[in-house]
């Protein structure tokens, strides 16, 4: 990915902080699940959209911002994740918590 | 998460020990002098941040601690991608208990960066 940031590229981080900040709404119990689906969408799914094909990550953009909508909703309140993404998530872990916090 | 708990403690301890003495008469100035004593400790060193902000980096497991130091970049030298550099900042957001807005938040690519960002904002805690 380029280092330069697009008008796109901005919109599509802006929306996975929003999803990130979405998911800390959530009760404490449940939000390793929601973190885990998020990081997945955005970081498995969208490396498959090659850069250049804005048609497609417009189109996932708006599907994402729909997404998140939904999920913003405090009613929501635990979330599906698949073995797939379970797996996933134990290769790539991201930020690893202190215990103590 | 960390800073609600302690925020909570700094509260609900005070109020505990300060109940018995100042009887029901002025519960309005206890509540005064529990915010005084709560913003006193809001001052942050240099080198406070920049060592809270180093621990925040350690935490990600795809940044190599050899590699990390103040004037490291995020994607050059530490190997993090766009969306890795989004998480690190809000984590860095959570760790001194500020919201950064995404403008400023697109800017800080670097553990310098993030250090300034922090030493400029007085909501920092």
């Amino acid at each position: 990915m380029s280092m330069r940031r697009t008008g796109l590229q901005k919109e599509v981080l802006a929306l996975y902080r929003r999803a990130l900040r979405m998911v800390n709404t959530k009760p404490p119990a449940v939000r390793p699940k929601f973190a885990l689906f998020v990081r997945y969408t955005f970081k498995a799914q969208a490396t498959l959209v090659s850069p250049r094909d804005y048609a497609a990550i417009e189109h996932l953009l708006r599907r994402g911002r729909r997404q998140v909508e939904m999920y913003e909703d405090s009613k929501v309140r635990d979330c599906w994740v698949s073995a797939e993404m379970v797996q996933w998530g134990e290769r790539n872990r991201g930020r690893v918590r202190n215990t103590s916090q | 998460m960390s800073f609600f708990r302690l925020a909570a403690r700094s509260v609900a301890r005070p109020r505990l020990v300060l109940a018995p003495r100042v009887a029901t008469a002025l519960p309005q100035r206890s509540r005064v002098l529990q915010y005084a004593a709560y913003s006193a400790s809001a001052g942050l060193s240099k080198g406070d941040i920049t060592a809270r902000v180093i621990d925040v980096l350690k935490g990600f497991e795809k940044v190599d601690p050899a590699k990390l130091t103040e004037t490291s970049r995020f994607s050059e030298d530490l190997g993090l991608d766009s969306l890795d550099a989004v998480e690190v900042v809000m984590a860095v957001e959570e760790e001194f208990a500020i919201e950064i807005p995404d403008e400023e938040a697109d800017e800080i690519k670097t553990v310098q960066q993030a250090i300034d960002y922090i030493a400029k904002t007085p909501e920092a805690h």
